[in-house]
């Protein structure tokens, strides 16, 4: 299990006139729990996400992972060393391989055996409702086949910190309660820390331990535990935020 | 996620500047810079033909504008794969000097009937073709699909919403000049300055119209074996090219900014009906294309000879052009999967900026720095003693036209698999990237399948033009290696006999055949995946 630590994190996009996405982001998510992150659009939290998987680098601040710093000013551990799995919001399928393809293609980059592979690759098929499936593309499959091809991907090697980014839009009810309970599990069984960014109140209580908001890129107030008595609609009028 | 190493670009200008080491080469022979502005005469002569050549430039802009635009607005309409982008292509693919065959079966026929000597004796009166506007007009009808390639997908985002609101308030055609050309603005100012660059460093045309240009001015001094004078005399337009291609890769960059990386299509197009842009397309495709190769086809009709004599003539050397141009296409392949497997998530601007300049330098400049180059190269290997003679010994007839060929057009293929990995999903590689792929396997694995369509239609285009490639083919053809280019340039300078317009035709006939099965390709692999969606 490894702990999640941000430190001072900020971070400008454009090319012309730059715009702060970030601004001295700092927060900390233990081992094994799972944080959910709220905030209305162009808040900063896919970037934060891509900061936290090496996909951008900071300004200013840093990355911890286990206590390790994986990005800093002058520090940048590659994404593929960090062992993070990432949901991306657009789903981020390779067009040209089958479902099948996707697992072998990730799980080739691990460290694992032969049978290991196997054994992983019937495990999430079987896990993520893609049995019988293995050998459509990504143009085949209904729209929640394609996310549940996106999320076995993103956990198919032995990750440490899983990254959702919106994981769940698009696929319905009984397709997300079924998606929520096997990641839920997976998240138990391999102590996985994990971010969840979501605008929905259901999938951020279902998954998650702790929540926060982002507005115009800072947190605002403190780490929420999703048990606590507040409600997260009370937090989310407290902190103004406007979800799009 | 872009983190660009510095170590990269280094590599990329390190490559860049060997693709333009043939160019300095090309000052390395005999003949000084005052030979070219040493007496005011020089200077007089080398302006006029400055002035003439950009004067063509001009022209050919104006009429590649004319039937360029209007086609690029119809194109957009259709799918990027379609049959319409095919024939579009197709007065592109039409060799220059079957172009020039077929208006002068048809403008010229006093000149065609001719022989070359008699003609000249005659003195330049036979048609107003034989002039700079002529070859401006020539060069624009062969042009102008540049232009409509260009704006195709700008035109493809301007006709949205935006434009359906201004067809409300006022005819098509103030639509388009009022909302849709401002929009394209940027992509129809780089196709221009294409074809201006194209056209002011022709050499084909303007030999066999007669009109003495810049780019002939170099001929003449290679031909003296002035190379160093050659190389002086070509540097103003060496200069304009590269203050134009500055312009035009900045113009591309601002393009790509104001639009977004992604040139994918993702918004919605307005299928409304433009008749007259269809028109002028069709216009384009017949001013282009069929009127020149349908004059080829007259006067191989009505010639005296059989037509099976007519084609027998020219057939060895249309056979060495083919094998020729399909060594030179898979070439250009496998620098761009080269390019795109080592590079999969970086543009490659210096390469880019300097194949560019090797397609818009003069053909008989470019020729003479590799030639030149060739003869160091030969010379070293001989101080390499039996290596040295073994590598010369293994080096295939043919290699350096072929490398020539590469060089003239890489600039096509790099452009094109810069354009379909811009429009690439990041987070396919990225998903890669963080499976802990290296940037080699997330290049084979994931960018190299997405772009091979790219890759192919590049081979393609390469191909029909290696065809009709004629100022390197001319330098650079060993002996005893004929190009149909190089037969056709020197049996139209004797006369338009009925083996001219015969291989003309067969030439003409390869571009079709090859840019059909292109398109077939295509289309099939595109059918194959839709039907795979169901």
């Amino acid at each position: 299990m490894s702990r999640l630590e941000i430190n001072g994190l900020a971070k400008t996009l454009g090319t012309g006139e730059r715009v702060a996405v970030l601004r001295e982001v700092s927060l900390s998510v233990p081992a094994g729990l799972c944080l959910g992150i709220k905030g209305a659009t162009g808040s900063g939290k896919t970037t934060l996400l891509r900061l936290i998987a090496g996909l951008e680098t900071p300004d200013a601040g840093e990355i911890r992972i286990d206590g390790l710093v994986v990005s800093a000013l002058k520090i940048l551990v590659p994404p593929g060393q960090r062992r993070i799995g990432f949901v991306f919001q657009n789903l981020g399928l390779w067009p040209h391989l089958s479902v099948e393809g996707h697992l072998d293609f990730v799980l080739a980059a691990s460290p694992l055996g032969g049978a290991e592979r196997v054994r992983r690759k019937r495990e999430l098929l079987g896990t993520f409702h893609l049995g019988g499936l293995e050998h459509r593309r990504p143009g085949e499959l209904s729209g929640g086949e394609r996310h549940l091809l996106a999320i076995a991907r993103a956990v198919a090697s032995d990750i440490r910190v899983l990254l959702l980014d919106e994981p769940f839009e698009g696929l319905d009810g009984r397709l997300r309660d079924l998606v929520i309970q096997a990641l839920g599990r997976l998240r138990r069984q391999r102590g996985l820390t994990t971010v969840l960014v979501s605008h929905d109140v259901f999938e951020l209580r279902a998954l998650c331990d702790q929540l926060i908001y982002l507005r115009e890129g800072r947190v605002v107030g403190t780490p929420k535990p999703l048990s606590s008595a507040h409600g997260i609609h009370d937090a989310d009028a407290r902190s103004g935020g406007t979800d799009a | 996620m872009r983190r660009l190493l510095i170590r990269d670009h280094v590599v990329h200008v390190a490559l860049a500047a060997v693709l333009l080491l043939p160019l300095a080469f090309a000052f390395t022979g005999p003949g000084s810079a005052d030979e070219v502005f040493g007496d005011s005469a020089a200077r007089v002569e080398l302006f006029q033909v400055l002035a003439r050549s950009s004067w063509i430039g001009l022209g050919a802009t104006a009429v590649a504008l004319l039937l360029g635009l209007p086609a690029g607005w119809a194109l957009a309409r259709r799918p990027r794969a379609s049959w319409w982008g095919a024939w579009c292509a197709l007065p592109l693919a039409l060799a220059p000097s079957v172009a020039v065959s077929g208006w002068l079966h048809w403008f010229a026929p006093g000149y065609v009937k001719s022989s070359f000597g008699q003609a000249l004796a005659e003195g330049p009166t036979w048609s107003p073709i034989f002039s700079a506007p002529g070859v401006a007009l020539v060069l624009g009808l062969g042009f102008w699909p540049i232009v409509a390639f260009e704006t195709w997908p700008a035109f493809r985002r301007a006709r949205g919403e935006g434009y359906e609101a201004a067809l409300l308030a006022g005819s098509p055609l103030r639509a388009f000049f009022h909302v849709a050309l401002p929009m394209a603005r940027g992509e129809w100012v780089a196709g221009a300055l294409l074809v201006f660059m194209l056209a002011t460093g022709d050499f084909t045309v303007s030999s066999l119209l007669l009109v003495r240009t810049l780019p002939i001015h170099v001929h003449d001094f290679l031909a003296q074996g002035r190379n160093g004078a050659a190389a002086w005399a070509a540097l103003p337009l060496a200069a304009l090219i590269a203050v134009t291609a500055r312009v035009l890769l900045r113009v591309q960059r601002t393009a790509a900014e104001v639009h977004g990386e992604a040139t994918a299509d993702h918004t919605k197009t307005c299928s409304s009906s433009s008749r007259w842009a269809d028109g002028m397309l069709l216009t384009g495709i017949v001013l282009g294309f069929v009127l020149p190769l349908g004059g080829c086809l007259d006067g191989v009709l009505r010639g005296g000879q059989s037509i099976r004599a007519a084609f027998a003539e020219g057939w060895d050397a249309l056979f060495v052009s083919v094998r020729l141009a399909a060594a030179a296409a898979i070439a250009v392949v496998v620098l761009s999967a080269l390019r795109v497997v080592f590079w999969p998530e970086m543009r490659a601007r210096s390469l880019h900026a300097a194949s560019l300049l090797l397609l818009l330098i003069p053909g008989p400049f470019l020729a003479a720095g590799l030639l030149l180059q060739s003869v160091q190269a030969a010379d070293l290997f001989d101080h390499m003693g039996r290596a040295g003679s073994w590598l010369q010994n293994a080096a295939p007839a043919g290699l350096l036209l072929c490398a020539g060929y590469v060089l003239r057009f890489l600039y096509l293929p790099l452009r094109l698999t810069d354009e379909a990995l811009k429009a690439l999903d990041p987070a396919l590689l990225e998903a890669a990237e963080l499976a802990g792929h290296t940037r080699m396997a997330r290049g084979l694995g994931i960018a190299l399948p997405q772009v091979w369509g790219s890759l192919l239609v590049a081979a393609a285009l390469v191909f029909v033009l290696t065809l009709g490639e004629l100022p390197v083919a001319v330098k650079l053809a060993p002996p005893g290696v004929l190009p149909a280019s190089v037969w056709l340039f020197s049996q139209q300078h004797l006369g338009y006999t009925e083996s001219v317009f015969g291989l003309s035709l067969a030439l003409g006939g390869v571009a079709v055949a090859v840019l059909a099965g292109t398109t077939a390709l295509l289309l099939r692999w595109r059918r194959a995946s839709e039907l795979r969606l169901g």
